[in-house]
């Protein structure tokens, strides 16, 4: 039977269930009775959906044999013989061996979140760090800790190589120092991490410092991210330093383009997407440069089936995002001469703007120290 | 080989020797001794006792050949093992006190072909790198045979009678003290069924004989093992397929019914599972497949269940010494 037959003959509601069901990637095996319930349906017309959706291939119908007395589960070669090995009973005085049909699911490997970073860009001290975590917190019912990962509120320092890799080693002592931490309390697997903007730029050189070739990391979700669109992920992910990673792209992040004339070493991930085909690169065509932190995004990547929680719990197997997904092609940065040309005009601008700034603001403390002494003399 | 008259009682013994104990041990394993020794094999006990016999007749098959094979197959498996702290001994002492002891004769018995009413000590192995001593009990009774089964119409009442078979089985039970001088344990393992104080009589038995021999001075600590199974069930080096966590006043049990796959499998088992504080818990117990495509020096998948606040380890399956050894590690690298 295909799947319009199916949706003739039992409706759209167990389908759908079904077909959601092996998605999801939640169990690989579909007990009848309590994927009835779950549907508040009854049991015997469940039962007849999942033997015509066999026969029509969407999922498996095994038999499995058991021991009549201890429920052993038994193999062909076991049941042909007179006594369970488990509990040494001749099957024969207890009705026989036992017949039960399962169906089997086709799904995918699927994952926990056992514990998260996030990380946040320049120019901001993250506040959608701390709603992240809320959001974190109350979706998962077991405990999920967010370590919320702060350097300070930078501006012009990020124009500067040495300044990235002081951040860098901050950063990497903070990881571990946390990675430990949560050793010791019983979690072992790396973490997850959420970076945004800069923070993905220092995460990627964090990962280039020799000192951390220890750290491991499990999945990476980029949002707003400047790491250039040519970065190795292949490499990262065979060393076994991450997992996997997700770029959420932004069609209208304007700022992301002028990251590689300003800041050392960067690019417009965001914007480009990586090239690398590791990488799943996934475009939002409203997406500004921080829309992602936006609650009413953050809930909705978070839900359940939602981008970011398919791509945290999920199997990342083929057909994973298959149709959501982009491969951008071969990505170069701008000519050096032009981005040293722009860079020196803009560190320039910059530089003019903040002389006159300081002019303005001397002027008018000198002029006002200078009535508060008049006022003073008189 | 031996000939003439000796050499024939030779032969008989060992045919002996594989009626009552060579072919109780699994078929697997017959088929691995019959492959190794280029013997021919067949499909049932009936066939590997026909060709065990030609190749003993042939002296294909010798005792030493045999001996070798039950030291790694006989008593593996399918039993408990109890883990305890090692003897303060010092390893250089331990000949002296074997010598020294009324079981100076079993040293260097590699196999004990008896089988006492009670369990007696029976073998004694030293080696550089461990100690084995082997207890054994004859343990052979009635094993149910339906295919034997008849029903007869009684002559002299005319009521018709069923009857139901038993065929007579050979089987002996062993216990051993393993202690392989490496490890931080050694370990008590018992193939004998856990039946009201059957384990603490047997306990009793093999400490009075260890005590006497001079392994142990005082009564051996045991190593708690809840932690192991705790960290185990959150693992994926084996397939958990249940867990009992306890705690005063209750306990929690997260349980698998897959028959394919464990509690790993199943997104809501496995987000119940993190769910748990596990220092609230002191005592865990679990049930885990060591799954040979897992493990790769696994002669066969075995299926273990673990009893953290007893610490105790049931193997369900038999399987070799090596096999044995491989979980004990795993377990070992979790506590």
């Amino acid at each position: 039977m295909s799947e319009a037959e199916l949706r003739d003959a039992f409706g759209n509601e167990l389908v759908d269930a079904l077909l959601t069901q092996i998605a999801s990637g939640d169990t690989p095996a579909l007990n009848p009775e309590i994927f009835a319930a779950a549907l508040n349906l009854d049991g015997a017309k469940v039962s007849d959906f999942l033997e015509a959706a066999a026969e029509g291939g969407l999922i498996e119908r095994r038999e499995e044999l058991h021991c009549p007395r201890c429920e052993e589960l038994l193999t062909e070669e076991t049941a042909a013989r007179e006594l369970c090995p488990s509990c040494k009973e001749a099957f024969g005085d207890h009705g026989g061996v036992r017949r039960r049909a399962v169906y089997k699911l086709k799904v995918g490997k699927t994952r926990d979140i056992a514990w998260l970073i996030a990380i946040h860009g320049f120019n901001t001290l993250g506040p959608w760090q701390q709603e992240f975590s809320w959001r974190m917190a109350t979706k998962l019912k077991y405990s999920a800790p967010v370590l919320i990962y702060k350097y300070g509120l930078i501006r012009f320092s990020v124009l500067v190589r040495w300044r990235h890799r002081a951040l860098a080693r901050q950063l990497g002592n903070s990881l571990r120092t946390a990675i430990e931490h949560v050793k010791a309390n019983r979690i072992s697997e790396p973490p997850d991490l959420i970076l945004h903007s800069f923070g993905s730029q220092l995460f990627v050189q964090m990962l280039a410092l020799p000192e951390f070739d220890d750290l491991r990391f499990g999945r990476v979700i980029a949002a707003g991210s400047v790491i250039r669109p040519d970065y190795d992920w292949t490499q990262r992910i065979q060393q076994g330093r991450v997992e996997a990673v997700f770029n959420h792209c932004g069609g209208r992040d304007w700022a992301v383009p002028f990251a590689q004339f300003f800041i050392p070493e960067t690019g417009p991930g965001a914007r480009q997407g990586f090239v690398d085909p590791a990488a799943i690169n996934v475009m939002d065509r409203d997406y500004r440069h921080s829309s992602c932190f936006h609650i009413a995004e953050l809930e909705s990547n978070l839900a359940r089936g939602g981008l970011w929680d398919r791509f945290l719990r999920g199997s990342l197997a083929p057909p994973a995002f298959e149709g959501e997904r982009f491969h951008p092609k071969s990505w170069h940065p701008i000519w050096r001469p032009i981005r040293g040309l722009v860079r020196i005009l803009g560190v320039a601008l910059i530089a003019v703007i903040a002389t006159g700034a300081l002019t303005f603001v001397s002027a008018v403390w000198l002029k006002l120290l200078a009535c508060l002494g008049w006022e003073v003399i008189g | 080989m031996p000939g003439g008259e000796k050499g024939a009682a030779e032969k008989r013994d060992l045919k002996e020797a594989v009626r009552t104990i060579v072919l109780t041990q699994g078929n697997a394993f017959i088929k691995e001794l019959l492959r190794k020794h280029k013997i021919q094999i067949g499909t049932n006990k009936a066939d590997f006792s026909k060709n065990l016999h030609a190749a003993i007749d042939e002296g294909t098959l010798t005792r030493p050949m045999i001996e070798e094979w039950l030291s790694e197959v006989e008593g593996w498996g399918n039993q408990h093992i109890y883990l305890f702290e090692p003897p303060k001994l010092a390893i250089g002492e331990i000949k002296d006190k074997l010598v020294g002891s009324n079981f100076a004769e079993l040293i260097g018995t590699a196999v004990s072909y008896a089988f006492p009413e009670q369990l007696e000590l029976s073998a004694i192995a030293l080696a550089a790198d461990h100690l084995s001593i082997a207890w054994h009990k004859g343990t052979g009774g009635w094993e149910r045979t339906p295919s034997k089964d008849f029903q007869r119409a009684d002559d002299d009442d005319g009521e018709v009678y069923k009857y139901n078979a038993y065929r007579e089985r050979f089987d002996r039970a062993v216990v051993r003290f393993a202690w392989r001088f490496a490890d931080a344990y050694c370990a008590i393992m018992i193939q004998v069924p856990i039946e009201g104080d059957s384990h603490r009589d047997v306990h009793a038995l093999i400490l009075n004989d260890l005590k006497h021999i001079g392994i142990f001075e005082n009564d051996p600590i045991r190593i708690p093992l809840s932690e192991a199974f705790k960290a185990m069930t959150l693992k994926h080096d084996t397939v958990v397929q249940s867990t009992r966590m306890m705690t005063d006043g209750g306990h929690l049990d997260v349980v698998s019914t897959l028959s394919e796959g464990g509690i790993a499998d199943v997104r809501a088992l496995r987000e119940a599972r993190r769910g748990v504080d596990d220092k609230s818990f002191a005592g865990t117990d679990g049930m885990f497949h060591f799954l040979q495509d897992q493990h790769a020096g696994l002669s066969r998948s075995v299926k273990v269940q673990g009893y953290g606040l007893e610490s105790r380890v049931r193997v369900w399956v038999q399987c070799k010494r090596e096999d044995v050894y491989q979980v004990l590690d795993v377990i070992w690298a979790n506590t």
